[in-house]
Parts: structure tokens; C-alpha cells; sequence
């Protein structure tokens, strides 16, 4: 078994509050993550699962150090990225991509598709962007003609593959999929779990998957983690976690989940 | 956006660009059009009424002012004043304005409470006030006008962009280039500098329209050019005095002052609809 | 039992020529039945809700056929009598609790606003119908949430500040326009007992528009299935989720995710289903351009 691509080791941190601004002095400070220990194992998808204030995308967020953590440290591919300075960060960004929630605010509305995917490229030298960016567009099965299109021109499920492009483009080792299909139309949101098992498997990619929703993540990820508050309530193979889950958080997060099927009863179980 | 809207904002984009273009074909070609000297004075002509009254005389199309010299003239003349001024103290308080406002919004920190506290503190004083102050500081005459006005004026700038900074910096394609790796300027420059230009348009065009406001108030209370050059507040002051006798020499500088503030206004707005993708 | 709501042959355009929103839709939902209009973005769901109270955004019309309420035709109704009646007997469950409440009125005064303003209620009874409501939703300190102004509030609260605010006139209709998308799931659960619950014991008929096939098969008895402003399928909850023939609605339920038989959930929908369906739609409307 090789090492892990990314390890994470009592990861804390704290975020000033800013609805509590004081006049003079330092805002308080709120403890967002309290302390996560995980691996993420190379060439598979691991699912970070948790309801809104569990901390999941502050979480991210420190994975792709777009946030610095106050304590612990998180080791990516054997070197300690905890808290480098961004000029250090440099070096690694091209490995560390995310792919954002809302393909319409990540997205820069006043650039081309063309030039949202070849100019990461350019920016770390790769050669001939514009043809690899093409490459890729067909990759995500969005076709070539899409390249001079505008973000507000696309549906959102092109968008989306628009944002998981960009961060394709890179060959990154990592990449982060922050809720990429909860603002989706189902059908778009199966499209886009489907690309992403092709690509992950394909392209030998490690990722971790954001999500609330427990469903997709069984489907995608081999492994999970459940958070809850800032910690780590849960963790280990999906289909062991689904099928005898042992937390009462995920026993309940589970229940809660309205499968399509009828059922009379299902909303008087507590 | 619906048919009738999209005509209505061409409507009010020409209309206010056609009549900056009638100023700037003026203020070029003043020498030209203007039927007379706008100095020469002529006593025997004074407080001539305009065209459509009776006892005008031919050739002093908008009449004449207290010394007898032609209102249209000078009205055409001053108009190189009112651009340039609106121009080149518009531009110079946007540029001051809208580097300060992009570097407190997006550094933050300590880079943004210097900033902001300069602008508190340089907004508490009365502008008007602050202005002739300044003239009267630095002597009158058109450089020391446009001195003022950038200097009174950059906080507007910086405040709105400031504002608008935050906002563009916290939305995620800001994070997005982070992750892809730009440098922190890259963004800025790449990133949420087009995202605010739009902003900046309306706020420059309105500038502009204040910038000759302004000038028209300093030069009222004779601060500006000298009083003999031709400039539309000095039009106005000289107006007031014979308000009773001959209104329309306090009247043309009045609807042109209005016109050209109206037209700068609109015709920004009418610009960033235009230049927004977004709203393409 | 008896159809409170009866809608017949309802086109919604955007301007008299414009854009189909809506295409011929029929439906009928009886009182104290739950019925859920289902469908992906852009099918008109919310469109049924928006023309059944009178809230269709500007530019918006309906171009053809009846909304009967309780008997009268809501759209031959004048103006005033139409809004009266809607106002009386119809209430809405917003989407978004943020925005739902104002900000600068307590709590009590958007609670009690339809039964003082359009009922005619005095004061007082109209307070005690409020506290009343809000015990319903399982809100302990009724009267401190009432003088509370909502940001004071939990948006789990808000929302069921709203649910309590939707029944306290005893509407014969409540129209839910995805009032739980926004939730997390086991919140969303909560709420979604709660709706139930009011409407199961004041007998209100609700039309129950989502995205979501999990919660309208929780919830609805009934059900309608859109697509592009035309109605797919409709029917019995139980026999659309168990038996229907129609190749959308078994993809849409095939597309769904669900965790528990990973392998045969979330499936595309097939590019030959959506094209069978625009061809139908494209003939339906050639065939009423003739007419």
C-alpha cells in the first residue's frame, strides 16, 4: 500500500467573528474545525459528507489552502503545506484544484470558456493551451464549440463542466469537488457524477467530494467521512458506513433521506 | 431584456452622447463657430435679448450680457473650460479614487482601516467649503480648479470601489484564480478590476457631470479662471446681477450647465449596459 | 370528496405570442389532499402555483382555459373579488425563510396581518390564533417569538414561523413553492412532518411544488409530472412510482440518487426520451396553432 496523498493531522481552525466586532481590540474567535485526523488515499474519491455548520467547506478550503489552518498539519504528496507562504504555494497550485459550488460565481463572467481553461495553462507554462484547453473540453464531452462561449451563456450543467475542465486542464494530482451537484436538475447532476467516475478513473485522480447529500456520495466515493460541528464523527469504507453505520448522527443523517419510493410512514419514524 | 427597454436605452444613450459630441465639437472648433469674439465688449449693444424677442438684433443669436458681449459666444467658449475640467479632474480623482478603494478592498487589514479612516475623515468636510479653500490656497486659475477637485473628490471613488472590492473579492472565481495560481496583482488586475469597471463608468460619468458643477460654483464665487475669461458659472454670476433686466444671460449657461450634467449621467449608465456582458 | 381545485386546459405565455410556459395543463386537487407538481428547472412548476394565486410576474399571462376554486372561475373573477378570495382561502409556503419575513416588523404583525386585514379579526383573538399556531409548529415560548423580530430567530424557526403563519387562517389551499430545498436534511424532515401534520388535522388541500422525487413521494397522495410546461404524467402517487409507462417520469425516479441501491440510481436520463418528448410537444403545439 503506498502512502497517502494527503494527510491530515489534528487540524484546527479558527476564523474571526464578525458579527461580533469590537470596537477596539481583536473580534472573538470562532473555532470552525476542532481537531481532524484523515487520510486521503491516492487514485479514488473520498466523500466529506455533513450538514451546513459541519465545517465540510471551511475544510476544504484548508485542503486546497485557499485558508491557512491555525494548528495542525496537512502533509500533500510528502511535503507539509500546513503554512506556506504563497510564493512556496506556487509550486504546488497547479496540483491542488477545486471545482466550486456555484459554476456561476466561479466562473469570471467577462472570460471566454476558452480562455477560463488555457489561461491556468499559460499561467504555469504549459504549451499550446488552446489546443489542450480544446482537448479538454472535449474530455468533459462538452465539444469544441463551447470554447468561445460566455459563462451566462451555458446551461448550468455545461457550466459545471466548464469548472471541472479548468481544473482538468492542470493535471493535478488533487482535486476538490466543493457541492458541484446540489444546485443541478437530477438528470444534469447523474451526467455530471457519471463524468466524474470516468475521469477519476481514467485519469487516475485523487479527489475529495463535498457533499450533503448522502446519496451521491454513496455512489461516488469509496471512502467517507461524516462531519459534524467541526469534528469527525464517522469515518471509513461507504458501504460499511451505510450498511451498519454506527454514530446516532449517521444513523439519523441516513434516516432523514427520502428515497423515492411511497411510504405512509416514513415521516412519523423518528 | 424586453424589446422596448433596450430601445429606450439606446434612445437615452444617443441622446446624451449627441449632445457631449455637439460640447466637444464646440469646445474644438470655438474659434470657428462662434459668431463673435466672446470679450469684445460693446456698450451700445448691451442687454440684448434673444432671437425670439422683439428688438433683437441679428447676429447675437442668444442677445447679449451687461457689457454687450455676445451670449452665444461665450457659451461656446466655455465649454472648453466645462471638458476640460470635467475630464481631466474627473479622470485624475477616478485614477486616485479607484486605486485607493481596490487596494483597501482587496488587501484589507491595516492597508484598509488607513484608508478607510483617510476617507472618513476627508468626506467630513464640507466639499464646497473645502474647495475654496483650497483655491484660495493654492491661487485661482484652471489647474489649481482641477487640483481641488481630484483631491475633494477621490473619495467617492474610493468608497463605492472599495465596497465593490469586497464583494468581487469574496466571490469564488477570486478564489478560483487563487487556486489556479495567479498572484494576488494578477487578480486584482485580471480579475476584479473588469468586474468593477462598470461601476467605475457611472461613477466617473457622474464625476465628470459634478466636476463641472463645480467649477461653475467656484467660478460664481470667482475663484476660478479669471473673471473674464469665458466659463458658464461666470456666466451665471454675472447673470444674477441682471436677472431683472435680461434673464436669458443667467438662463443659457443654466440649461447648458444642465444638459451636459443630465447627458454625463446618462450616458454612463447607458455605456455599462452596453459594455456589461452580463446584461448583453 | 369533493374538487376544491379544478385546472383546465391552462396555457401560460410570456406575452400574448411569446414563450409556452405552460402548455394546456389540467389538474385537479380535492380538499384536504396533498398533491405535488414535480419536474427539473424550467418545467413550469412553479408557474402552476404562481397562476392559481394570482402572483404571475409581470409580462406573464395566462392565454387560455379555467382555474376553478371552490366552484368559481378565479380568472372570469374581477380583480378585487379574485384577490379577496385568494387572500381568504389560499395561503403560500414561501421557498426562502431569509427573505419570506420583513426584517423590520416583529413576527406577530406578519402573522396576524391576513387575519386582522382581510378577515376582519379584533386584535386579540387574531394574537391568540397566532400563539396558537405557533404551538402547533412546536414552538415553545409562542409569545416570545412573537415579539421577536426574525433575525432574532433560527432559520429553522423562521421556516416554521412561516409554516404556522401559512395555516393561521385556515386557508382551504395552501400552495408550498419548495419550501424545503434549501434545508438540510434532517431539518427538511422535520419541516416536511409539520406541513403534514397541519394539513392532515385542519383538512387544507396542498399543492406541493418540488424538484425532488424523495419528498413528494413522502408527502403526496397525487401527483403531477411537467416537462417544458407540459404535463408528463399524473395520477396516484403509488401507481406513478410503481407502474407508470411513461419513460420520463421512470427516468427522472431512475436519476435520482439513492443510497441504498447505488449501482441503479442515478442514471441519465436518455437523450431519446427528452427527444421523443420535445417531438410530442412541438406537434401538440403545431396541432393548437391550427385550432
Amino acid at each position: 500500500m503506498t502512502e497517502p496523498l494527503m494527510q491530515i493531522r489534528g487540524l484546527h481552525l479558527s476564523l474571526a467573528d464578525l458579527n461580533a466586532r469590537p470596537l477596539f481590540g481583536r473580534a472573538p474567535q470562532i473555532e470552525i474545525l476542532k481537531g481532524l485526523d484523515f487520510d486521503i488515499p491516492r487514485e479514488q474519491v473520498l466523500g466529506i459528507v455533513g450538514e451546513s455548520g459541519s465545517g465540510k467547506s471551511t475544510l476544504g478550503r484548508c485542503l486546497v489552502r485557499l485558508l491557512e489552518p491555525t494548528a495542525g498539519s496537512i502533509r500533500f504528496d510528502g511535503t507539509d503545506i500546513t503554512h506556506l507562504s504563497p510564493q512556496a504555494l506556487s509550486l504546488h497550485r497547479r496540483h491542488l484544484q477545486m471545482i466550486f459550488q456555484d459554476p456561476m460565481s466561479s466562473l469570471n463572467p467577462r472570460h471566454s470558456v476558452l480562455r477560463l481553461i488555457a489561461g491556468p495553462m499559460r499561467l504555469h507554462g504549459i504549451e499550446g493551451a488552446d489546443a489542450k484547453a480544446r482537448e479538454v473540453l472535449d474530455r468533459v464531452h462538452l465539444g469544441r464549440r463551447f470554447a468561445d462561449r460566455f459563462p451566462h451563456q451555458l446551461s448550468g450543467g455545461q457550466r459545471q463542466r466548464v469548472g471541472i475542465a479548468r481544473a482538468l486542464a492542470l493535471e493535478p494530482s488533487f482535486i476538490l469537488a466543493d457541492e458541484i451537484v446540489s444546485g443541478l436538475d437530477v438528470s444534469t447532476q447523474a451526467q455530471i457524477i457519471r463524468l466524474l467516475e470516468e475521469i477519476v478513473a481514467e485519469m487516475k485522480l485523487t479527489m475529495a467530494f463535498i457533499s450533503h447529500d448522502l446519496s451521491v456520495v454513496r455512489r461516488l466515493c469509496r471512502q467517507l467521512i461524516v462531519l459534524r460541528d467541526g469534528q469527525i464523527v464517522e469515518a471509513g469504507e461507504t458501504a460499511q458506513v451505510f450498511d451498519a453505520p454506527q454514530h446516532p448522527y449517521t444513523i439519523a443523517l441516513r434516516a432523514a433521506i427520502p428515497l423515492p419510493d411511497v411510504d405512509d410512514r416514513w415521516l412519523d419514524e423518528s | 431584456m424586453p424589446a422596448s427597454t433596450r430601445v429606450c436605452a439606446m434612445v437615452r444613450l444617443w441622446l446624451a452622447g449627441g449632445w457631449l459630441l455637439i460640447l466637444l465639437a464646440a469646445a474644438v472648433l470655438a474659434p470657428w463657430i462662434a459668431p463673435r469674439d466672446p470679450l469684445a465688449q460693446d456698450l451700445f449693444l448691451e442687454r440684448l435679448p434673444p432671437f425670439w424677442f422683439a428688438g433683437a438684433e441679428p447676429g447675437y443669436l442668444l442677445g447679449t450680457d451687461s457689457l454687450g458681449r455676445d451670449v452665444l459666444s461665450r457659451l461656446v467658449y466655455g465649454t472648453r473650460i466645462a471638458l476640460i475640467v470635467a475630464f481631466v479632474a474627473g479622470g485624475a480623482a477616478a485614477l486616485i479614487g479607484s486605486v485607493m478603494g481596490l487596494l483597501a478592498g482587496y488587501l484589507g487589514g491595516w492597508t484598509d482601516r488607513i484608508i478607510g479612516r483617510v476617507i472618513d475623515i476627508w468626506m467630513s468636510f464640507p466639499p464646497v467649503l473645502f474647495a475654496i479653500l483650497l483655491v484660495a490656497v493654492l491661487g485661482t486659475g484652471l489647474h489649481s480648479v482641477i487640483i481641488a477637485i481630484a483631491v475633494i473628490d477621490w473619495t467617492r471613488f474610493a468608497r463605492v470601489i472599495r465596497a465593490e472590492t469586497m464583494v468581487q473579492a469574496r466571490m469564488d472565481y477570486v478564489a478560483s484564480a487563487q487556486v489556479v495560481g495567479r498572484s494576488r496583482l494578477g487578480i486584482l488586475v485580471s480579475e476584479v478590476l473588469p468586474n468593477v469597471l462598470p461601476t467605475l463608468m457611472v461613477l466617473l460619468s457622474l464625476e465628470m457631470g459634478i466636476a463641472v458643477i463645480v467649477e461653475a460654483i467656484l467660478s460664481f464665487v470667482n475663484l476660478s479662471v479669471s473673471s473674464d475669461d469665458p466659463t458658464w458659472g461666470g456666466m451665471i454670476a454675472e447673470g444674477r446681477t441682471q436677472i431683472h433686466f435680461a434673464p436669458w444671460i443667467l438662463i443659457a449657461p443654466m440649461v447648458a450647465l444642465f444638459l451636459t450634467v443630465l447627458s454625463f449621467g446618462q450616458f454612463g449608465e447607458g455605456l455599462k449596459d452596453r459594455i456589461d456582458p452580463v446584461l448583453r | 370528496m369533493s374538487a376544491l381545485l379544478q385546472i383546465e386546459g391552462l396555457d401560460v405565455r410570456l406575452g400574448l405570442k411569446g414563450a409556452r410556459l405552460l402548455r394546456s395543463v389540467s389538474l385537479t386537487v380535492d380538499q384536504g389532499e396533498a398533491h405535488g407538481l414535480v419536474g427539473e428547472s424550467g418545467a413550469g412548476k412553479s408557474m402552476i402555483g404562481k397562476a392559481v394565486a394570482g402572483l404571475l410576474p409581470r409580462g406573464i399571462a395566462v392565454t387560455r382555459g379555467s382555474i376553478r376554486f371552490d366552484g368559481q372561475d378565479l380568472l372570469a373573477l374581477p380583480g378585487r373579488t379574485r384577490r379577496r378570495v385568494v387572500g381568504e382561502r389560499i395561503a403560500i409556503i414561501p421557498q426562502d425563510p431569509l427573505t419570506a419575513l420583513n426584517p423590520c416588523r416583529r413576527i406577530e404583525g406578519q402573522m396576524t396581518d391576513r387575519l386582522i386585514h382581510i378577515l376582519g379579526w379584533p386584535r386579540p383573538k387574531a394574537r391568540q390564533r397566532a400563539a396558537e399556531l405557533l404551538e402547533e409548529v412546536a414552538i415553545r415560548e409562542p409569545e416570545r417569538v412573537m415579539r421577536a423580530y426574525p433575525h432574532e430567530l433560527s432559520g429553522g424557526m423562521r421556516q416554521r414561523v412561516l409554516i404556522a403563519a401559512a395555516f393561521v387562517a385556515d386557508p382551504a389551499l395552501i400552495i408550498a413553492d419548495e419550501p424545503t430545498t434549501a434545508l438540510d436534511v434532517t431539518v427538511q424532515r422535520q419541516v416536511l412532518r409539520l406541513i403534514r401534520d397541519l394539513q392532515a388535522r385542519h383538512d387544507t388541500a396542498l399543492l406541493f411544488v418540488t424538484h425532488d422525487m424523495g419528498v413528494v413521494a413522502k408527502l403526496c397522495r397525487s401527483l403531477t409530472v411537467l416537462y417544458a410546461g407540459h404535463v408528463v404524467d399524473q395520477g396516484d402517487a403509488g401507481r406513478i412510482f410503481g407502474t407508470t409507462p411513461h419513460a420520463y417520469t421512470r427516468a427522472l425516479i431512475a436519476a435520482t440518487p439513492r443510497y441504498d441501491r447505488p449501482e441503479e440510481s442515478l442514471q441519465p436520463v436518455p437523450p431519446q426520451v427528452i427527444a421523443d418528448l420535445d417531438r410530442d410537444i412541438a406537434q401538440a403545439d403545431a396541432q393548437r396553432r391550427h385550432d
